[in-house]
């Protein structure tokens, strides 16, 4: 239980999806600057990634690893999780049309990004158990929405901001973000997941 | 631009108008902002090709109904808004639901058996009772009228998803 | 197609349209494997390559993919293209493999490959096609061996340090020391230095093209608020 504990703690914050490892950062820079939107946001793909990473589990022990097909884990798992991400889509569907219309007009649409992938690939090195893999998934994407939040919030700030033309858009965002990296770093005396 | 900060905005452009009521599909960024190189944001969707996969098509599965009390003709674009609450709270239902009663049935049965086919099976289940009491939420939710898209205005030209442009 | 037409290529996929510095995309190795500049070196040439190989084979089965299905079939070949590389790398360039790791399969990932596909290769023949892709590549090589090298400089006061281990003894003369040992900022080593240097380049660009009088990229569909 306590390493399970640790363990997340050390997914989610240590070594964060964005700050430490750098996943998913095309999503981190263009996608929102609304608090609530990119909360939104972050538990959609906390959805995707944790059951992505359960199928990818599955796939990994029960296909991959028995036949030796280890070199095709790049295209497999691509098609996994696009298929993840078809399956939520048409799950929240069928679950409710109208909550399925709701969050589809404001969340972004989620697609194969490297924060998905980079998760799954991270849990083949990991080695664990199903439950293991996936609490690891789930506290990664945990940590990158709080990330997100965090980011949507700080650019909330940054939009009433004078910047300088050359800094503008892109630019002042990685300056932030390194900020926030820095600041992330001292979660890194916590544990050694 | 002033912002009520209560509102979570969207942009829409009507497709179809059909007596009272108007068709709208969302315009919208992938979570990867320019890969959507054939419909990205703000630049249509009638420039883009459809094919599986693309975010054309999967717009287009997002389209919906609205009162149209506004006189909205094709091609137009609207901005359209819901309370910033319903949002998380949808989302919370939507995926949130879901993935706690499925982490909480395979660390269970994780605790219980040690057997990692034992906890699929019980994540699964999870999974499936919380997709069950989500659509039970979601209907609650529905019946409130908090899912509702409302209309807010018309949109200015520059206008985009991410914000107007300055 | 004339030469000016290549021309044009080779100056849009080294410096106007710079996948990195421009167009935004493939940020994650850009920042993850720019430790070094033989890192990022590294990093850009493999991607380089999956970029040139797999716009020659969707320029060359461009007739024969449908619109309905084009999206799957670019991912399934950039993606076998990667495999390709993957298997390659960890048979004859180990070292590198190991440092590089888990970035080389989520090359699948990175939007730039796909997004030339997409705009470039679809619609063209093979030879342009090709060199679209590699000097888009090579223009990626070129942003992540520059956020790597000041990366270096500042943090370690080297350049192309392991150079020889990773690529072969060859490459020992371009290993450089510029500053004394010990008088690196460690930070631009680590994790906020990817974030800052790579924010100060893109800045750096714009100011380039501004001097030349070009219209300076806001940042396309990534523009914020």
């Amino acid at each position: 239980m306590k390493d399970f504990a640790l363990m997340m703690i050390g997914a989610a914050l240590v070594n964060n999806v964005i700050l430490a490892r750098f996943l998913g950062l095309c999503s981190f820079m263009g996608v929102t600057t609304r608090i609530d939107t990119a909360a939104g946001m972050g538990l959609a793909t906390t959805f995707v990634i944790t059951v992505s990473s359960m199928a990818d589990w599955a796939v990994q022990h029960y296909l991959l690893d028995p036949y030796g097909l280890g070199f095709l884990r790049t295209v497999t798992f691509i098609l996994v999780i696009a298929s993840a991400v078809q399956f939520t889509e048409m799950t929240i569907k069928k679950v409710s049309p109208s909550l399925f219309q709701m969050l589809g007009i404001y969340l972004p649409l989620i697609t194969t990004n490297c924060a998905v992938l980079g998760v799954a690939l991270l849990l083949v090195e990991g080695h664990m158990s199903f439950v293991g893999s996936t609490l690891f998934a789930f506290a990664s994407s945990l940590g990158y929405s709080l990330v997100m939040v965090i980011f949507a919030g700080l650019r909330e700030r940054l939009a009433l901001a004078q910047v300088p033309r050359l800094f503008a858009g892109p630019p002042i965002g990685f300056i932030v973000a390194s900020l926030l990296a820095m600041a992330f770093m001292g979660f890194s005396g916590i544990s050694t997941g | 631009m002033s912002r009520d900060i209560h509102t979570v905005e969207g942009i829409a452009r009507v497709v179809g108008v059909d007596g009272a009521t108007a068709w709208l599909e969302p315009e919208q960024t992938t979570s990867c902002g320019s890969c959507a190189s054939a419909a990205s944001c703000g630049s249509g969707s009638g420039s883009g090709a459809t094919g599986i996969g693309t975010v054309a098509n999967r717009i287009a599965a997002r389209r919906f109904a609205l009162d149209n009390a506004a006189g909205l003709a094709v091609g137009e674009r609207v901005v359209i808004g819901v309370d910033h609450r319903a949002l998380i709270k949808g989302a919370l239902t939507a995926y949130g639901l879901p993935l706690l009663l499925a982490l909480g049935a395979g660390g269970s049965a994780e605790a219980a058996w040690g057997n990692d086919l034992a906890s699929m099976a019980a994540m699964a289940a999870g999974l499936l009772l919380g997709l069950l009491a989500a659509r039970t939420v979601a209907g609650r939710l529905g019946a409130r009228g908090e899912l509702e898209p409302r209309f807010l205005r018309r949109a200015r030209p520059g206008e985009t998803c991410s914000g107007s442009v300055a | 197609m004339s030469s000016s037409d290549y021309k044009t290529i080779a100056k849009d996929g080294l410096w106007d349209n710079n996948g990195v510095f421009s167009m935004l995309l493939g940020m994650c190795p850009a920042m993850a494997m720019t430790t070094s500049a033989t890192n990022g070196f590294g990093m850009g040439l493999a991607t380089a390559v999956v970029m040139a190989a797999s716009s020659f084979l969707v320029a060359i089965f461009r007739s024969r993919i449908t619109q309905e299905v084009r999206i799957p079939v670019f991912i399934l070949i950039v993606a076998a293209m990667v495999t390709v590389v993957d298997l390659a790398m960890n048979a004859w360039m180990h070292e590198l493999y190991k440092v590089l790791g888990l970035f080389i399969p989520l090359i699948v990932s990175n939007c730039l490959p796909l997004a030339r596909l997409e705009a470039f290769a679809a619609k063209q023949p093979a030879l342009p096609s090709f060199l679209d892709g590699l000097f888009m590549g090579l223009g990626f090589t070129i942003a992540l061996t520059a956020i790597g090298a000041v990366r270096e400089i500042v943090g370690n006061g080297t350049l192309f340090a392991d150079a020889s281990l990773l690529f072969g003894p060859s490459f020992k003369a371009i290993e450089l020391r510029l500053l004394p040992a010990d008088t690196g900022v460690l930070m631009m080593i680590l994790p906020p230095g990817g974030f800052l240097v790579t924010g100060l380049l893109v800045v750096v660009k714009r100011m380039v093209d501004l001097r030349a009088g070009k219209e300076i990229q806001m940042g396309g569909a990534h523009s914020v608020a």
